[in-house]
């Protein structure tokens, strides 16, 4: 007897057991509703703390959720590498988010593997949308015929300066490179860092990106991808030779290898620092800080040996908001989808997106208060500056991640002073060539 | 109560950990073994490419620096930690006043999250706000200062000594176990025959603890073959890769360059590497008894 019992036991713990191990397939959300009645959405973004770091879109989902009672709003955010490498997990076990923001590259493949909602119909539908957003930045996202995703937001890099700091030392702020390789002795005579960075997140390059494109980077990188041109030409190696000057001649922090980008940012606003590379999302930060009323932004210095236009501005699309394929196998949620792009792409969405002093993705007709906002106005007149031509897309957005890191990595390599100019180069040709 | 120590009834009371084991533990480990042998982005279908990624791995100079670092971080521990954990146990196993709240002490920076400890000795060893390089500044010894972290050379011996401080109260811990597992009449009957307490140490206490020693072994090991947070925070592996350990150089690879398959094929090596290793000690540490 006691042992049939033990048996049962067994028997019970391994079916038990074997339930917990088993995948649960059916839908999370039970107010999803192929009929009627409400549904809910889930997005997951790309930080940590959504209402903190991205406030606009946090904005922008409560404004959504007062406008429609009915659909509510699940919203999930993990730092940036955490939510990527997430984000291809679902992928694998087909429980993507209905809407979620991801890097163009993975986006691509994932549109190519099926498993994104092609927004053609959308854009389509809302030709007022379509009209508001900058055609370069939607054709960023089309590939295969497919329009796989939107520009979450526009990506605004360029370095960050401190005027003040610039009056002190009665040096002018740069618009060339020989006008910032000459900042940078005076700053470094004055145990002043010229342009303040950190290499521990390796991804913080962007001003030297825009640089970049001023040595034709989009002339050259089909070619380099073909096998017809290297990445280790003499334009880029002119590019790499300067930040090789600009590291000799002390315009980087000295614990530039131990700074984090984050530490970069507070060592720029606690004004210890002239410049600092980073992008428009800095704004809300900078707005509160001390430096304030003496920052402003630039697009990067100029070359007198640079290929083609000089004037570049980095004002493209960072990274795109897209939507998982299985949304339209209800038509209650794919209904809901809609609703929720068409909002995020309006007038409001915009409203919420300059309330937070982030630049809209639409063309924006309302106004910015200068004198509650001055580096966001600051922000918003170099946006509208004539003369600047507009960037495809900022370099390591249109590569391979691999080859995105690499360009990083090659460059904080200069900058860190571990690898040569030609060396540095090198190092993406392999990686392009794998 | 026959019935539970019978053959089959334990064999049955296993099955769900045997499940959760095989599903958790070796599963894992087989698929990171298939993918590793695949080209594979984490996104659509791998595509199977043999054993390319460890012929790349050969030719790899960051996955051999990485490697270097970790026998480093390795040697640092072994020379410090395992002497040091039993010092620190034979101090902790004499009885003092407050001697509990000194072993509490002691236990502290096991239980603080290795992302903390990281972030604890930024500020430790960091070239330029660091403590060490501000106090040997502010005593006149500034040419003593250090690229603690973040330099070409240090930084793997610095992260040996962070896992040192890290570890060192857990396996003394374990040590000081050990030592109160010795019967004391051992040491009464040895004082009795005259031994004095070098005696009593090398004839009796350090044999007695062969055990304790290699657990101890394994430990560190397995501890140094997985160090990834430490790391991350310290120097997140640079400057350029020169300061990654084979976990972050695998999870760079893997997450931050999307290459799935050839991380996964880093992740296979470490885990043979850290089998290899304990398994090579196990069988010296056994015939060293036998002899």
């Amino acid at each position: 007897m006691k042992n049939r019992f033990s048996i049962i036991l067994m028997a019970c713990l391994l079916i038990l057991s074997l339930a917990a191990c088993g995948s649960n397939n059916a839908p999370k959300n039970e107010n999803a509703s192929s009929e009627t009645g409400p549904v809910t959405l889930s997005i997951a973004m790309h930080v940590a703390n959504v209402k903190e770091q991205e406030p606009y879109m946090y904005g922008i989902i409560q404004k959504f959720q007062e406008k429609y009672p009915d659909i509510k709003i699940d919203l999930t955010g993990a730092e940036t590498q955490e939510h990527v490498k997430k984000m291809k997990m679902m992928s694998q076990s087909g429980n993507l988010p209905d809407i979620f923001w991801m890097l163009p590259a993975p986006a691509k493949e994932m549109n190519q593997a099926g498993l994104l909602l092609d927004l053609t119909d959308f854009l389509k539908s809302n030709p007022e949308i379509t009209a508001g957003i900058d055609s370069q930045m939607v054709s960023d996202y089309q590939d295969g015929g497919k329009q796989f995703g939107l520009p979450y937001q526009a990506l605004v890099t360029g370095l960050w300066y401190n005027k003040a700091l610039f009056d002190q030392y009665k040096v002018k702020v740069p618009e060339t490179y020989e006008e910032l390789l000459a900042a940078a002795k005076v700053f470094k005579a004055n145990n002043v860092v010229t342009i303040a960075k950190g290499s521990k997140d390796t991804f913080s390059t962007w001003a030297f990106l825009g640089m970049l494109t001023r040595y034709g980077f989009f002339d050259k990188i089909a070619d380099i991808e073909s096998g017809k041109e290297k990445f280790n030409n003499p334009d880029f190696l002119k590019l790499f030779n300067k930040i090789d000057e600009l590291r000799v001649n002390g315009a980087f922090p000295e614990n530039v290898s131990t700074l984090s980008y984050f530490q970069a940012v507070e060592m720029f606003t606690a004004g210890k620092a002239a410049m600092l590379d980073a992008g428009v999302w800095e704004t809300k930060k900078i707005e509160g800080s001390p430096i304030a009323k003496t920052a402003g932004f630039s697009w990067g210095p100029t070359f007198s040996n640079g290929v083609g236009n000089q004037k570049i501005a980095m004002a493209v699309a960072a990274a795109p908001l897209v939507a998982s394929a299985k949304v339209k196998d209800d038509p209650a949620k794919y209904d809901a989808v809609q609703k929720f792009f068409a909002f995020f792409y309006s007038q409001e969405g915009a409203a919420v997106m300059a309330e937070n002093e982030a630049p809209p993705v639409v063309k924006y007709t309302g106004t910015v208060d200068k004198a509650k906002y001055p580096v966001y106005a600051e922000v918003i007149n170099k946006l509208n500056e004539p003369g600047w031509e507009r960037a495809k897309a900022q370099p390591d957005l249109v590569v391979s991640e691999a080859v995105a890191n690499q360009l990083n990595d090659s460059i904080y390599g200069v900058i860190n002073g571990i690898y040569k100019p030609e060396q540095a180069l090198d190092l993406i040709d392999q990686k392009v060539a794998k | 109560m026959i019935w539970l120590s019978k053959r089959r009834t334990i064999f049955f009371m296993l099955i769900p950990t045997l499940i959760v084991y095989l599903g958790y533990i070796i599963m894992p480990v087989l698929i990171s073994f298939y993918y590793s042998l695949t080209e594979y982005t984490g996104i659509g279908a791998a595509r199977f490419i043999g054993l390319d990624n460890f012929n790349r791995l050969l030719n790899d100079s960051l996955f051999w620096i990485s490697l270097k670092n970790t026998l480093i971080v390795l040697a640092v521990a072994m020379l410090l930690l395992l002497p040091g954990a039993f010092l620190l146990a034979l101090l902790l196993n004499v009885k003092v006043k407050g001697g509990n709240a000194v072993k509490a002490l002691n236990f502290a920076p096991s239980i603080v999250a290795p992302i903390l400890v990281g972030l604890i000795w930024v500020f430790i060893l960091d070239p330029q706000m660091g403590m060490i390089n501000v106090i040997l500044t502010k005593l006149g010894l500034g040419q003593l200062a250090q690229s603690w972290i973040g330099g070409k050379t240090l930084t793997p011996y610095s992260i040996g000594i962070v896992f040192t401080w890290q570890m060192i109260g857990f396996l003394a811990t374990i040590f000081l176990a050990g030592l109160k597992m010795i019967p004391r009449d051992v040491y009464e009957s040895s004082s009795m025959d005259g031994a004095n307490k070098v005696q009593q140490m090398f004839r009796i206490t350090i044999p007695m603890m062969n055990e304790t020693v290699k657990i101890n072994v394994i430990l560190i090991i397995t501890g140094v073959f997985k160090i990834f947070e430490t790391v991350l925070l310290l120097t997140n592996g640079g400057p350029n890769h020169l300061s990654e350990v084979m976990v972050t150089y695998m999870y760079n690879v893997t997450f931050t360059s999307g290459e799935y398959g050839y991380g996964m094929a880093i992740a296979t090596v470490t885990f043979l590497l850290t089998l290899i290793f304990s398994l090579v000690y196990m069988s010296l540490s056994r015939k060293s008894i036998e002899e």
